[in-house]
């Protein structure tokens, strides 16, 4: 039998990348379950009273195989981790990067033991393979780090790419079709649609909890329902999205504190609550705090203190807040941005100096665009990244 | 509270799907009309999920509930075609040298010859691994049911691999 059980495996195993279409199973359950529930109220309404039948019947748009499903219903909004093999993220971020129009190279994600970049599938170190990850990739063949073996070594090229892995059915999205502009602010259905289309990761069933804005920027922090986040900043003609692999709150909901967590008070859950700058190259810079922070109420306030004694700041919303400020370039190396916490009456409950992120030449971590920013995570980990 | 627990939903959809359509496959022996029955049963699951997780019943024993109804379903609907199928006798061929292909595309010809009830024994029992208990529960039968059953699947699957050329996969033991 062991033999019969073998075969069994052998010929039931899957021999293509066949997977369920999530979005569509729950979608599709949302459905019948809505239409149960409106036939249920229907069956109730009769029960009730013999007038009301016929128009509860005929009032059931669930019954109406016609009847469209809200918008919403076809995107999901659950995150779940997808891995596809190193192959697979050059393939996909090469087909990206040639719509980009950088197609004249043959982008790689691995990097070989002489420091050269290589295919990611001949890759001597760990390539990310998650969808959604931002990578970067660098034409085959080009020196991308020291050798690991004291061989050939040189230079760390700059001709690298960004990739954020995408999904498959998501691999020709656009994100600035018809020369449309960037979002407004208060219309989240279309910074989640652009964020989707910038990651080329369907993020539109994602609640955009928070959002801010400067002229040439937008940015946001949308959440699945299962409490992962993805920060997403758009400006005209580009954007750059990253995605959380670790959730905010567990399969309860209840959110994931810091080891040890002694409440809003406690200073671990603001750790890292940094500001981050972009100087624009005339003497100002374009500063912004976005963060989640674990397990603070809704309501509560984050603010910077400026330097000239004044506050800037915005409400959390599910531990999410996202501000901007301008700042002279001047104040950048010299003033450390005290941040504060309030809670929803006003009241401190935290306040601090954060360590500024300091790039190797002194001063606050600057670059063309400002990069999202760190937050307390999982015991103080430090969200987002810098050039 | 109150929400449907998506997440949950998400791992076990990801965990349980491949199984269950290669269950899907050997009892349908077509994987486009496994990955329908899959989908139709995963969805099914969906609904029945609030209830499972309430419950604390097993939900890979309902997925299977589910699954079978699904290929039931399935059955009902191309029942005319399928009796046309049946009729015609295919015979797996070697193509291109590859033996191992043609050993399991033969395994999956056999069974689809077992009748419906057997072929679902056969294969939650021995592509599953399920006890006869739980083979019992997801057909929503008795465990004497299943035994015989499976019995009866296996000495057809024998026969059947013998007619089509197939390896002798059966032996003799019998279900205990």
């Amino acid at each position: 039998m062991d033999e019969l059980r073998r075969a069994m495996l052998d010929a039931g195993a899957p021999r293509d990348e066949w997977q369920a279409d999530l979005t569509g199973l729950m979608a599709a359950g949302k459905q019948r379950v809505r239409k149960r529930r409106m036939i249920a109220t229907g069956i109730a309404a009769a029960v009730v009273t013999v007038i009301g039948t016929t128009a509860a019947l005929a009032g059931v748009p669930g019954l109406n195989k016609s009847d469209p499903d809200p918008v919403k219903d076809r995107h999901s909004g659950v995150y779940v981790e997808e891995r596809i093999s190193p192959a697979e993220v050059d393939r996909r971020c090469n087909i990206v990067l040639a719509l980009k129009g950088m197609k004249t190279q043959n982008w790689v994600a691995g990097v070989g033991r002489d420091g050269r970049a290589v295919p990611a599938s001949e890759s001597s170190r760990t390539v990310e393979t998650r969808v959604g990850s931002l990578i970067d990739l660098a034409p085959e063949g080009a020196q991308v780090s020291v050798s690991t073996d004291g061989g050939a070594g040189g230079s760390p090229s700059d001709r690298s790419a960004e990739c954020i892995i995408p999904q498959i059915n998501m691999l020709d999205a656009d994100a600035w079709r018809g020369g449309t502009g960037l979002p407004d602010l208060d219309d989240n259905a279309r910074i989640a649609e652009v964020c989707s289309r910038v990651a080329r990761y369907d993020l539109e069933g994602w609640e955009v909890l928070v959002s801010s804005e400067s002229r040439t920027t937008r940015v946001a922090i949308l959440m699945s329902d299962n409490g992962y986040s993805s920060v997403c900043e758009l400006w005209h003609g580009g954007g750059r999205v990253s995605i959380d692999p670790q959730p905010w709150s567990d399969s309860s909901g209840q959110p994931v504190l810091p080891d040890a967590d002694s409440g809003p008070e406690d200073p671990d859950r603001y750790r890292g609550l940094v500001p981050i700058c972009a100087m624009d190259g005339v003497g100002m810079a374009d500063c912004s705090l976005v963060a989640v922070i674990a397990g603070l109420p809704d309501g509560f306030r984050v603010e910077t203190m400026l330097p000239d004694g004044t506050y800037v700041g915005a409400k959390t919303v599910r531990g999410a807040v996202a501000y901007r400020f301008s700042a002279r370039e001047n104040h950048i190396s010299n003033w450390q941005f005290p941040v504060r916490v309030l809670d929803s009456r006003g009241a401190e409950v935290w306040s601090g100096r954060p360590e500024n992120q300091t790039q190797p030449g002194g001063g606050v971590a600057s670059s063309e665009v400002f990069m999202p920013g760190p937050a307390t995570h999982h015991g103080g980990g430090k969200r987002g990244r810098t050039r | 509270m109150g929400r449907r627990d998506d997440g949950r939903y998400a791992e076990f959809v990801a965990a349980y799907q491949h199984r269950l359509r290669g269950t899907a496959y050997l009892m349908t022996g077509d994987w486009a009309t496994a990955a329908d029955v899959t989908q139709e049963a995963l969805i099914r699951v969906y609904v029945a999920w609030p209830r499972l997780q309430k419950d604390g019943a097993g939900v890979s024993a309902y997925a299977h509930r589910a699954l079978h109804s699904a290929v039931v379903d399935q059955y009902r609907k191309n029942s005319r075609r399928e009796k046309n199928e049946d009729r015609v006798p295919v015979v797996a061929t070697v193509a291109d040298g590859a033996e191992e292909r043609a050993d399991r595309d033969l395994l999956a010809q056999a069974l689809r010859a077992l009748p419906e009830r057997q072929r679902a024994c056969v294969v939650l029992r021995y592509f599953e691994d399920l006890s006869i208990a739980d083979a019992a529960a997801a057909l929503k039968v008795s465990t004497g049911t299943v035994k015989s059953q499976t019995s009866h699947g296996l000495a057809a699957l024998k026969q059947e691999l013998a007619r089509l050329g197939g390896p002798d996969l059966v032996g003799m033991g019998g279900e205990a």
